[in-house]
């Protein structure tokens, strides 16, 4: 009887430890993706063409980074294809948790055609220091999202006009953003609740808080966190002038907003309580879904307000989004790669284009067909184009967690800007030593 | 024994606090049936038409939409969850006794031992996760229902042990020396004797370090991965970057409570018996 | 003599397992605390003493989190124990028909998984579309911000714990009455005391056993805190509802410094110790005051 449970136990144990089946690679992928349903549905086309069996592992946002450091710290070898956050791609490079692209986007240039990819998308999310990193997939910027109902309405437009001495527009400027928002925060049945929010905001801790002042904080400044020498540089004056301003919208917005993740702001923008909603522009789809939205025809969508720097508008909406890399553990980087070249290539984009999901090449937006079903793509283009990218370094999560905490400590009172950003920046400091 | 006196106060406050318990579950059986839209609606509907979609999605996968993700594999996690609750609860049941029979008879222990036991349970999990994950590793454990069993197995047995061993010890040891002097081994006594006159102690203690296994997240979250992915994980894997599937998620609650449930109910009078032999000793 | 060895291979298995699983992890643990080591780092490890733990305690946030923890676990203590009680002796002595249903109800919150708990209580809090807020606007109260404002953020976890474990408070007490012979009361009552008198003379007493094991029991996984305020609040808004344990994982998992989270755990253990210990000498002086 014992010897007849040693054997099931060690049976149990070998059965277990899996050995990987051959040519089999093992995906890693956020879950929860639009793109990701399009991969799932093309990926029996591509083990038909190519003969590489998939097994495409969606996994949480929370969950993928800290499994794809530990699979290659730990040398599980566990993934042969990883999604990369645009945040880590710093980070993966130079501790050497992924290996350089240059060499397979060489041999398959003309598949590839990297420059098609657009400028701005290829120095955030897959270049530094012109080495080839990682392929981009999703590339997602800011926008501002608005309710054209209201900013077209004739009692609205001469009632703004009288009061603030300028057309209602979308607005340019942070400054303006704020007239807008006061303005259209109401109560409107009179029954002492306020009724009608000027904006959202999104600021839970951490990654959210850092997100949305990140926006102002450049417009504001101009200048990045970090300077060359990756020393702090936000505690500044401007610095604590754009989270002032960030703190004076909280009247404007609705109850709640330092614990919001995105998917309340998009569903109080969605169900009508707000005027305006600063989001990435991927969630465009939830709005135009009448299943999802209630304000289906009475939205568009414009670049993020600036502010003027030196006579320049400076818009800053953040840019990111999701590349493909392959970590140094794999013992199928070429099978990796082929898949990667597939669900980054021309075709690949244009499908996900046509499905109404953030891709990341020219060919793409420009593409006829594209354009015709969703117009309002050559925003996001554009807001592409102008973005602007989130400090580099490696201890980025710590980064974003300070300045995070700052923003959230400041915007809800527990201290003032201007000691929450001197915390920030004291740790900051000992972080990147 | 009833009292008459303050009968009207002491209804209301029991009422208020049944109330409370159950409007949580309440609510949360209301929104798994509202079709997925409609849970996040302003403002919360109390009436509407009941629909099951989201315990189909949940079970049986569907096909995925911007606002409704697919989590495949309802039922492999279910097994997960199932393996690793069983397992545990018969690793630390079985080494729970034998120890607790041997800690019993040769009476080491008292006040000294019982801290020693709850000096365990004060351990924070952050303390042996790391070492714990290193390890693992190191044999090539991590994404294995095998190193849930392991862990829950060492939180749970300090207590298991404690109960067991302090209904052992109101069991007369007049029964085991006859056996053994009638030429039966310990081995025997233990599963002839022993065991089955404590069975309202095993009861409970399995019935304890099951719940506890079937419902740990902390250690699912870190130790496992696609292949032994456990039912608490899964609910958490709807909170999507894009926001919460709350239809889903309060049907997967759902579904995970109601095992847990039925076993409670099944065991209830064991339950509170063996919690006061424990406790007086 | 073979009876005794024999004997011996009963406890073996378990020294065994806890020597191998629980001993050297905790003791590696420790050694970790000493280092500086980073699972994401590529240069090797260097011991540097007990920097990380001087560099945790004077760290602002970590005191924070330390002072959130222990409010936390002595409020939420204190109602659990308090409410169990009340509950158990209204079970116990006003209860006849129905008592096994509502003992059944009231443990259901024992039943569901912490994370599935704190997930409900999350999606019931949300201020826009929370069900909470939109029953107290019912009867005229204004909406309140349950976890993104510093004031309430701390009190709604209070709330969540409060729920979820009152019952096992709850049911450990009514054990104890349960287990209260009758003959005691009996007597008593024949003797013409009052119930007053009764409790204080040999139901209380009785009960104490249970009520220590109670609080030592809760306040022990109290400490602990960790599912609640990670699918809560993240540990905000602020540094509102930073814990122990939350600051821990954050430094173990998503910074991977491995040698400040051995340290951070360490110290939390520490504090769990001296605080149990600490409990448990006031409850004795209590108790032979009241002896007295």
């Amino acid at each position: 009887m014992k010897k007849f449970l040693i054997v099931t136990i060690i049976t149990f144990f070998i059965f277990t430890s899996c050995a990987k089946k051959e040519n089999e690679i093992t995906v890693i992928y956020f879950a929860g993706l639009p793109m990701g349903q399009l991969m799932k549905e093309m990926i029996p086309e591509f083990t038909q063409e190519t003969g590489i069996k998939v097994n495409f592992l969606e996994t949480p946002y929370d969950g993928v980074r800290t499994k794809e450091l530990t699979s290659v710290k730990q040398n599980q070898g566990a993934y042969d294809v990883m999604y990369v956050d645009d945040i880590w791609m710093y980070e993966y490079a130079k501790e050497g948790i992924i290996i350089p692209l240059d060499q397979y986007v060489e041999q398959d240039s003309a598949e590839v055609d990297f420059d098609d990819f657009v400028e701005k998308v290829r120095i955030a999310e897959a270049i530094i220091d012109d080495t080839i990193w990682l392929m981009p997939q999703r590339a997602d910027a800011q926008c501002l999202f608005y309710r054209t109902d209201l900013f077209e309405d004739e009692e609205n437009r001469s009632e703004f006009l009288n009061k603030y001495g300028y057309e209602l527009k979308p607005p340019d400027t942070w400054i303006e953003f704020r007239d807008i928002a006061e303005f259209f925060t109401r109560d409107l049945d009179d029954d002492g609740k306020t009724d009608l929010y000027g904006t959202t905001l999104t600021l839970k801790r951490p990654h959210f808080a850092f997100e949305f002042f990140a926006m102002r904080y450049w417009a504001f400044t101009n200048q990045q966190f970090l300077d060359e020498n990756q020393s702090p540089i936000f505690n500044s004056p401007k610095g604590q002038e754009a989270l002032e301003f960030l703190i004076g919208l909280k009247k404007y917005a609705p109850l709640g907003v330092s614990n919001w993740q995105h998917d309340e702001s998009i569903t109080a923008f969605a169900s009508g309580i707000t005027a305006m909603c600063p989001q990435w522009f991927a969630f465009y789809p939830v709005f135009n879904d009448p299943n999802t939205s209630n304000i289906v025809d009475n939205f568009s969508v414009t670049l993020v307000p600036g502010m003027n720097n030196d006579d320049k508008l400076v818009r800053a909406p953040s840019i990111g989004g999701g590349s493909f890399g392959i970590p140094v553990d794999s013992k199928l980087k070429d099978e990796a790669w082929e898949f990667i070249k597939y669900m980054t290539s021309k075709d690949f984009m244009k499908r996900a284009a046509m499905r109404g999901a953030i891709v990341t090449r020219k060919s793409s937006y420009s593409d006829p067909e594209v354009l015709e079903k969703h117009p309002i793509y050559s925003i996001h283009l554009k807001s592409l184009e102008i973005s602007w990218y989130r400090p580099r370094l490696v201890k980025y999560a710590e980064l974003q967690e300070e300045i995070g905490l700052a923003v959230s400590r400041a915007f809800v009172g527990e201290m003032t800007s201007e000691e929450a950003l001197s915390i920030a920046e004291k740790n900051s400091i000992e972080i990147i030593r | 024994m009833r009292l008459k006196s303050g009968r009207g106060i002491a209804l209301f406050i029991l009422c208020a606090w049944m109330i409370f318990t159950i409007f949580p579950f309440f609510w949360a059986l209301l929104t798994s049936l509202k079709p997925p839209v409609q849970a996040a609606e302003i403002p919360p509907k109390l009436v509407f038409k009941p629909d099951f979609s989201n315990y189909v999605a949940v079970l049986f996968g569907g096909k995925g939409g911007f606002y409704t993700i697919v989590q495949e594999g309802f039922f492999k996690f279910f097994l997960n969850s199932f393996s690793v609750a069983s397992l545990t609860t018969l690793l630390t049941l079985l080494l729970g006794t034998m120890s607790s029979y041997y800690l019993s008879r040769t009476k080491i222990g008292g006040e000294k031992f019982n801290l020693w036991i709850l000096s365990f349970r004060m351990m924070p999990p952050i303390a042996v996760i790391i070492p714990f994950y290193i390890m693992l590793s190191f044999i090539g454990l991590v994404d294995s229902i095998f190193s849930l069993v392991l862990i829950y197995t060492i939180f749970n047995l300090p207590l298991s042990i404690w109960f067991i061993s302090a209904y052992i010890d109101s069991i007369p040891e007049s029964y085991e020396q006859m056996a053994l002097i009638d030429g039966h081994s310990r081995w025997g006594v233990f599963w002839r004797i022993i065991v089955p006159m404590a069975k309202p102690a095993i009861l409970i203690s399995g019935l304890l370090v099951f719940i506890f296994s079937w419902n740990e997240f902390l250690f699912a979250l870190i130790l496992t991965g696609f292949k032994s992915k456990t039912l608490p994980v899964l609910a958490t894997g709807f909170i999507t970057q894009r926001g919460i599937i709350w239809g889903q998620l309060t049907a997967t609650a759902i579904i995970i409570t109601i095992p847990i449930f039925l076993l409670t109910l099944f065991t209830q009078k064991y339950l509170i018996k063996g919690l006061s032999l424990g406790i007086k000793n | 003599m073979r009876q005794a060895k024999n004997f011996n291979i009963f406890l073996l298995p378990t020294i065994l397992f806890f020597t191998l699983f629980t001993v050297f992890p905790f003791l590696y643990g420790i050694g970790l605390s000493f280092t500086d080591f980073s699972l994401r780092s590529e240069k090797s490890l260097s011991f540097i003493g007990i920097s990380n733990y001087s560099k945790l305690l004077s760290d602002q946030l970590f005191q924070i989190a330390f002072k959130n923890t222990i409010i936390v676990v002595f409020i939420a203590t204190a109602l659990e124990v308090i409410l169990g009680f009340i509950l158990a002796s209204i079970l116990y002595n006003y209860i006849g028909k129905l008592k096994k249903q509502i003992q059944t109800l009231l443990i259901l919150p024992m039943a569901m998984a912490p994370v599935a708990i704190a997930l409900m209580w999350k999606y019931m809090f949300n201020t826009t579309y929370g069900v909470i807020n939109y029953l107290i606007g019912l009867i005229g109260i204004q909406s309140v911000d349950w976890l993104g404002s510093s004031k309430w953020a701390l009190i709604s976890v209070i709330i969540v714990d409060v729920w979820q474990w009152t019952p096992f408070i709850f049911i450990i007490i009514l054990a104890g009455f349960e287990s209260i012979p009758h003959q005691i009361i009996e007597m008593g009552m024949v003797d013409g005391a009052s119930r007053f008198q009764l409790s204080r003379l040999f139901i209380l007493p009785h009960l104490r056993a249970f009520i220590i094991v109670a609080l030592l029991l809760r306040m022990i996984d109290a400490l602990k805190l960790f599912d609640k305020v990670y699918v809560l609040t993240g540990g905000g808004p602020g540094s509102a509802t930073e814990t122990l344990s939350l600051l821990g994982y954050r430094l173990g998992f998503q910074f991977f410094e491995t040698g400040l989270a051995a340290a951070e755990s360490i110290i939390l253990l520490v504090f769990i110790v001296s605080l149990t210990y600490f409990v448990m000498r006031m409850i004795r002086q209590v108790i032979k005051k009241v002896s007295a």
